[in-house]
């Protein structure tokens, strides 16, 4: 609770900042690293909890917003409306009641419009509309859901709700899904993401693949907790939609040219990898999830983050990325890593995570849903090392190109994540793993 | 800590050539000498009266659920001969490379020692998840290899390398969580019990992963292209030990997790072996291009150490092993011969290369030994591995022997027709040998030679082996 204390009150400054001619992206990375100083101190609500799992995401949260932040743009409203969408994050993922959620839903989605048209260019107001629909179609079913799952349960407390087969209750579930399932961007309320990713700024896309997402997942988790227990056919139907979540953008991945919409689709794979926990619904199964949503959340904001530097370079596609190994060693280096990590190339935190849910998932006993995840990490590999050949098998055309510091810095800092979880990844597996516990 | 110094050197000496940035040649030359002689130091170490697993190491990297990941070294005999033709081979890598590469030197001879150092760890892990890992790094190293410092077509090549064997990761994969699962534990020096339709499951996945790394017709179609293209030292260590990676992984895992499956199987390893020699040796009839012949008479090679598994003999075994062994001193030599040829003539054209004898005495007289130790002349390594491999079979599958026999003729054939072209008659290019360093090539001729007049030297190790 205190850490979202904090991040409101650093709105205020960072709003203010302009007036006083105060750099406001200093003031946003002192807010974050002190909402995360502030991380353990206990306080009781109504209606938030602060328990190991929200903690464990606000971590993540907070982490990749610095990064975003990090890397910084010019201009007024940014930080105010990044720090906003962060605290939404919080706030999803630690409400104890429906209603706390579906605010903390919309305080993420809000300020994120901002964000994506920000500094408008035809591209990006392309973008934030077509993200602005989505957004309110996928709020409403959200809402709808959530209202008949607490009317059928007479109460709007998570923990109260009470599982049933009434059709009403079942509806509301559907409706659930369904809003959610277009804010993860899972199958087949997924059509929009390669277009929003793409046309939004990098960094932002960073933030919504990183961050955003996971706060989707975590309040799908808090609900499905109390939900899916009594439900036979939720773990068939959630495996179904995993498979096909992982395996079409897979595809489609293949056949792209522009570096950020193949990042996209591959975001939209691992949607599919996460939610293979989320199908489990076990301790162990959902420990899987929240691990591989932890580095995942790295990967993707660095990854996203690179070719952040390399928009402004005027560097969008496959071509134009030739002989980048030669113009910029770190920016192809840690492409490079991120790249290896997604496809879970060991000593990199995606294999660890990856191992790890694939393995929970195969010891839940779906062998098969195991074996699709594998056989879709090998086609991901394909275009992941597309982009790798781009880098490293061509000579260069252009100059020497050297990142800004502070952009420097945002890189390293998911680059850091991203090795040390994969060279040591006992501390997050704990963590994952106590996390996961606090919902059963 | 034998076995880690063996990793620790070739991953220290990387850091060095990609961090002084002055001699970087000569650093890593040193490194890969200092490797080799350490390697040839622990043999001293290496109990040959023991049987099991020796030269053990253990630290804890992380807990799963039920099971401890643990960076787990040790060998015996099938892995130990890897890793000393590992370390060999490293030091003849690094020699003929020192005239042929020219551009980003500091990242050629790091990317060359790690994927030194990879190779080794996956021959010296005990524990499954630490192998993947080795298993991976060979993998993206040898990618980035190909691509940066291959020939003309090699981004294609590069490609097809990663996607085939990145297929083949992924049966490896699933083996290994198969296992977790199934057995809850990773580790090599656990017995794992295991029901049937598991043992199935995991032993085809093996199969799968193993015949594209090994590799057996008809998943053999990346390796002409990889050879081709990689870089002389990429090919050296790609032929000489990187394919052992599969014979290796089959017998270890095969044996050792699905004893039962092999003699299963026996029959489909049998003529998939005997298929993989005749139709190895058949394509090499047909080729043109010297480097492709070498690398499909690799394939043809590759089929023995099959052979020998399928024999499912304590002979069989040791058979495939210094089969494995053999070819890589023999592929490693033609391989670097190849290589020096092509920086003279710039080619690799069979027609081309007429009458080398009369311009590179030197060079012809030793692709003559090499392709006689291909064919297994006696007095050589080829021979012993080939003789016991066939003498295995032939206790197992009495007379249909007389198919892999075959491929021998055939073999002969190939090298025959290879030698009457590219050495003998009389040259028309202007070739000369000289500034040739003739260090790497005595270096395995001399190997060869003393191995295949004593053979108990490397048997007396591979017999210490978990499976006599």
């Amino acid at each position: 609770m205190i850490p979202i204390y904090v991040l409101i009150g650093t709105i205020v400054l960072t709003a203010l900042a302009d007036r006083f001619n105060k750099n406001a992206k200093w003031i946003t990375v002192a807010g974050i690293i002190g909402a995360l100083c502030t991380l353990t101190i206990p306080y009781t609500s109504e209606l938030l909890v602060f328990d190991t799992f929200t903690i464990f995401f606000t971590v993540l949260f907070l982490a990749v917003a610095l990064a975003v932040a990090l890397f910084g743009t010019e201009g007024v409203a940014y930080y105010p409306s990044l720090l906003l969408t962060t605290m939404g994050m919080i706030v999803a993922t630690a409400s104890k009641d429906v209603m706390m959620l579906f605010i903390g839903i919309e305080l993420v989605t809000t300020p994120s419009y901002v964000l994506v048209a920000y500094h408008k260019t035809r591209e990006r107001m392309e973008a934030a509309t077509k993200y602005f629909v989505v957004s309110i179609v996928a709020s409403a079913l959200l809402i709808l859901g959530l209202a008949l799952l607490a009317i059928t349960s007479g109460s709007t407390t998570i923990s109260e709700l009470q599982p049933s087969t009434d059709p009403v209750f079942l509806l509301g579930l559907v409706a659930f899904i369904a809003g959610l399932g277009f804010k993860l961007g899972i199958f087949p309320f997924n059509f929009w993401i390669p277009d929003v990713y793409q046309g939004a700024p990098p960094a932002v896309a960073g933030l919504l693949a990183g961050a955003s997402k996971k706060a989707g997942f975590a309040a799908f988790l808090r609900i499905a907790a109390v939900v899916a227990v009594g439900l036979k056919s939720w773990t068939l139907l959630l495996a179904v939609i995993a498979v096909f979540s992982m395996t079409i953008p897979n595809i489609i991945a293949i056949l792209q040219t522009n570096l950020r919409r193949m990042l996209s689709y591959s975001i939209m794979t691992h949607a599919g990898f996460l939610l293979m926990g989320v199908a489990l619904m076990t301790p162990l199964g959902v420990s899987g999830t929240l691990f591989h949503a932890f580095t995942h959340a790295f990967m993707a904001a660095g990854a996203f983050l690179v070719l952040g530097v390399l928009q402004q370079y005027k560097m969008e596609t496959l071509k134009d990325i030739r002989g980048l190994a030669k113009r910029s060693t770190f920016l192809s280096l840690s492409l490079m890593l991120f790249l290896l990590s997604l496809t879970g190339i060991p000593l990199l935190a995606g294999f660890a995570s990856k191992f790890y849910l694939f393995y929970v998932t195969m010891e839940g006993g779906l062998l098969w849903l195991g074996i699709a995840a594998i056989a879709n990490s090998v086609l991901s590999l394909y275009y992941y090392f597309l982009i790798i050949r781009a880098m490293y098998g061509h000579e260069p055309k252009g100059n020497h190109i050297a990142p800004p510091r502070s952009m420097f810095l945002a890189i390293l800092l998911c680059l850091l994540v991203t090795i040390a979880f994969g060279v040591y990844p006992q501390p997050m597996i704990d963590f994952a793993v106590a996390a996961a516990q606090v919902l059963f | 800590m034998t076995l880690s110094i063996l990793i620790l050197i070739p991953i220290l000496t990387a850091l060095l050539t990609f961090f002084v940035r002055k001699k970087t040649k000569d650093i890593a030359t040193v490194g890969s000498i200092v490797l080799a002689g350490f390697a040839g130091y622990s043999v001293t170490l290496f109990n040959t009266a023991e049987r099991g697993m020796q030269l053990l190491e253990y630290y804890t990297w992380f807990t799963v659920d039920s099971f401890e990941v643990a960076l787990s070294l040790g060998t015996d005999g099938i892995s130990y001969p890897m890793i000393l033709l590992t370390a060999l081979l490293g030091v003849v890598a690094v020699l003929v490379s020192r005239r042929e590469i020219k551009k980003d030197e500091r990242q050629y001879y790091a990317l060359l020692m790690l994927l030194i150092a990879s190779i080794i760890g996956v021959f010296a892990s005990l524990d499954l998840i630490v192998f993947f890992v080795f298993w991976e790094a060979v993998l993206v190293l040898m990618f980035l290899l190909v691509l940066k410092w291959g020939g003309k077509e090699r981004k294609y090549a590069a490609m097809k390398f990663l996607v085939y064997t990145g297929i083949g990761s992924a049966g490896l994969l699933l083996v290994i969580i198969l296992l977790a699962v199934f057995a809850g534990t990773v580790s090599l020096t656990d017995t794992f019990v295991l029901e049937p339709w598991v043992q199935y499951t995991i032993f085809c996945s093996l199969l799968f992963a193993f015949f594209i790394k090994i590799p057996i017709v008809p998943f053999h179609t990346w390796l002409p292209d990889a050879h081709v293209q990689a870089p002389t030292a990429g090919s050296i260590l790609l032929a000489g030990v990187m394919l052992k990676m599969g014979g290796y992984g089959l017998l270890r895992l095969g044996l050792l997790v699905v004893p039962d499956m092999t003699v299963v199987f026996q029959t489909f390893l049998f003529a998939m072996g005997t298929l993989t020699i005749i139709y190895g040796a058949w394509v090499c009839l047909a080729q043109h291009n010297l480097k492709k012949l070498i690398a499909y008479s690799s394939v043809n090679h590759m089929g023995f150490v099959l052979l020998g598994i399928a024999a499912g003999s304590t002979l069989g075994v040791t058979g495939a092993v210094f089969e494995m062994l053999s070819h890589g001193l023999i592929a490693a030599l033609l391989f670097a011969l190849a290589g020096l040829v092509h920086q003279k003539s710039g080619t690799f054209d069979i027609d081309k290369l007429h009458g080398l004898v009369s311009v590179m005495p030197r060079t012809a007289w030793l692709l003559t030994i090499a392709a006689l130790g291909g064919l297994g002349l006696p007095s050589m390594t080829g021979f012993i591995a080939e003789f016991l491999v066939l003498f295995a079979s032939f206790q197992t599958f009495g007379l249909w022997t007389i198919l892999p026999l075959l491929g021998i003729i055939l073999t002969g054939g190939y090298m025959v027709r290879m030698l009457s072209r590219v050495v003998f008659g009389k040259s028309k290019a202007k070739l000369s040998e000289k500034k040739v360093n003739i260090i790497p090539f005595a270096i395995l001729t001399i190997v060869i030679f003393i191995l295949g007049i004593f053979p108990f030297l490397i048997l007396s190790i591979i017999t210490a082996s978990a499976f006599t």
